[in-house]
């Protein structure tokens, strides 16, 4: 048997195997063994497998992952999201859909600490859905709001999953961080603008609460100085890193001791308890995710031996569609797979094979993972494995049939955002692209 | 030897939680030793071991929460029996897969201390410990994917069921 008809065989054998409840580091483990073990011998198959389970994550760059859930996990304890959400309410008291356009806007800033989608769309489920319900806020449109609010985190850094990305894609962790900023930025205006016009033009979706009136603008003043802790956090974490002050491991040690200091300093990580259960849930997922990428690498070896990137990039070549054509093809999979699995699994499977491709196809490699993350946000949202609508759902005691129907005006918004993506490219690669190194 | 297991899990899970915050530390120390002039060498390598022995250490305790990623939409739609059958065969699957990487680490920790290898670097610290850790996480993982087969399909009782 020729080495790519192994891949390909292997590649199903994969598909086969994860469908029918192996674990997804097994899988590749064990699917990944057995193609080395065909193409060579079991002792090159296991002797590498060996290596690799120390190799693979052998650099003092796999510290960063770690250190921004840390992060993430101090914030989520330590009460940022409540004074993002509060503060930024207070700011836009009186506006139409203000509470909605808190919670984006509240995201956004709360994701810049906090690189989690799900810990985002869930600490806002509780805090943002019973405000919004108790000001008449229409179901639908304010879990829809939440979840997709909530998925900024994946785009605005420091996101988890950014880092996955440059695991797999050998990218700059500084430079898709930097690459993230702007479209976050553009995603959160554009969902406020929704939501400020769906509000206006259809009032009972969500009518202003006469609380609002109360504010004053000392109050607007106040609260927006009170966000000063967030920002010098986000912002010496983000600045460090693209002034060159701080390698990206650096930056995310400075970000998890500063989330800790400020927890400490306002009480709600005083107590031992909280603390510790951050850094245990850290260390459970940080276990759980570099396994699968440590057996996604081993895997990706094996393909690299079967030659299957450089096969698909020259049968690529010879095809004449365009590299839009191609573009789309990637994202059709992306979406058939990302309605059955997670997309960090999803990435880990695909981004060996498909990334040198569109890389090849003269696509820049920030520019991609950039893209990918917008499909990446949208995944977490729809159905049927949208696992931030889940969480939420779970969280605020609501169907997720009704997340899903709220969400759609949003998904509307997220599409513009990728028009305006594929239309002006620098939107995504100007920061980067000045980054000082 | 169930609960005995279960407790070098949560110990390992402890561990684990604080071997973090010394990563932390020692790139924090990193950072502030450069700008002060006078950087400490190998910090930035030690935070990188801590955190390999953390992800394999806490390897085990992530299976006994049954926290490791899988599709479970598919076989979840299957009826009672052949799920069972499919459980079946995943564990032995999976006994089979991760008893052989911790076989080939185990050899590769071995071969390490033999040749006594080290990283290259201004301080050239030895591979063996690591990678003996790491074996040890494997190892323990294994004993767990173990306890949670019998457990599930052969009706084992688990003292204290799930949770670390």
């Amino acid at each position: 048997m020729d080495f790519v008809t192994l891949g390909i065989l292997c590649s199903m054998l994969l598909l086969i195997l994860l469908f029918l409840g192996l674990h997804m580091g097994t899988d590749f483990l064990l699917v990944g063994m057995l193609g080395l073990t065909l193409a060579l011998d079991f002792e090159a198959a296991t002797s590498l497998l060996g290596e690799t389970l120390y190799n693979s994550i052998a650099t003092p760059a796999f510290c960063v992952l770690p250190l921004f859930i840390l992060m993430g996990a101090f914030a989520s304890r330590g009460g940022f999201a409540e004074l993002a959400y509060t503060s930024v309410h207070k700011i836009l008291a009186r506006l139409p859909g203000a509470l909605a356009i808190a919670t984006s806007f509240g995201c956004a800033i709360f994701a810049s600490i906090c690189g989690s989608t799900i810990a985002t769309a869930t600490i806002f489920g509780r805090l943002a859905f019973p405000e919004m319900t108790r000001y008449n806020y229409k179901k639908s449109f304010s879990l829809g709001a939440i979840a997709c609010s909530g998925s900024f985190a994946c785009l605005i850094p420091p996101s988890g999953m950014f880092i996955l990305f440059a695991i797999f894609t050998d990218q700059s962790v500084g430079k898709l961080f930097l690459a993230g900023i702007l479209p976050g930025i553009l995603t959160a205006i554009v969902y406020a603008l929704a939501m400020y016009l769906l509000a206006k033009f259809r009032p009972g979706l969500a009518p202003i609460h006469p609380d609002e009136y109360k504010v004053t603008k000392k109050d607007r003043a106040k609260a927006a100085v009170n966000l000063w802790p967030i920002l010098l956090l986000s912002g010496s974490v983000m600045g460090g890193i693209y002034t060159g002050i701080f390698t990206a491991n650096e930056a995310a040690a400075i970000g998890a001791a500063g989330a800790l200091i400020f927890g400490v300093a306002n009480g709600t990580l005083r107590k031992i308890g909280p603390v510790r259960e951050s850094l245990m849930e850290t260390a459970r997922t940080t276990a759980m995710l570099f396994f699968i990428i440590i057996a996604a690498l081993y895997f990706s070896r094996f393909l690299a031996i079967t030659r299957i990137p450089n096969e698909l990039a020259d049968f690529l070549a010879s095809w004449n569609a365009s590299r839009e054509v191609v573009f789309a093809c990637v994202i059709a999979v992306w979406f058939a797979l990302g309605m059955l699995i997670v997309q960090a699994a999803v990435f880990a499977m695909t981004l060996p094979i498909i990334f040198p491709v569109l890389v090849g196809l003269g696509y820049d490699p920030i520019w991609i993972c950039v893209v990918a993350m917008k499909l990446n946000e949208i995944a977490g949202i729809t159905p049927p494995v949208g696992i931030n609508a889940f969480a939420l759902a779970g969280v605020t005691n609501s169907r997720v049939e009704d997340v899903f129907k709220g969400v759609f005006p949003f998904i509307v918004c997220d599409v513009i955002v990728i028009v305006l993506l594929f239309m002006f490219p620098e939107i995504a690669t100007y920061l980067p692209n000045t980054m000082f190194e | 030897m169930i609960s005995l297991l279960q407790k070098i899990n949560k110990v390992c899970a402890e561990m684990c939680g604080w071997m973090l915050f010394l990563v932390m530390l020692f790139l924090l120390i990193d950072v502030v030793s450069r700008f002060s002039g006078s950087p400490v060498l190998g910090v930035a390598e030690m935070a990188m071991f801590t955190v390999m022995a953390m992800v394999y250490l806490g390897l085990g305790n992530c299976e006994m929460r049954k926290g490791h990623v899988q599709v479970e939409s598919l076989i979840m739609k299957l009826p009672k029996g052949p799920q069972n059958i499919l459980g079946f065969i995943m564990y032995v699957l999976s006994i089979g897969t991760i008893g052989t990487a911790a076989w080939a680490l185990s050899c590769n920790a071995l071969e390490s201390f033999r040749d006594m290898e080290s990283i290259t670097g201004l301080v050239p610290y030895p591979l063996f410990p690591v990678k003996m850790i790491m074996s040890f996480g494997l190892w323990i993982y294994f004993a767990q994917l173990i306890i949670n087969f019998l457990v599930d399909h052969f009706g084992v009782k688990q003292p204290g069921a799930k949770g670390a």
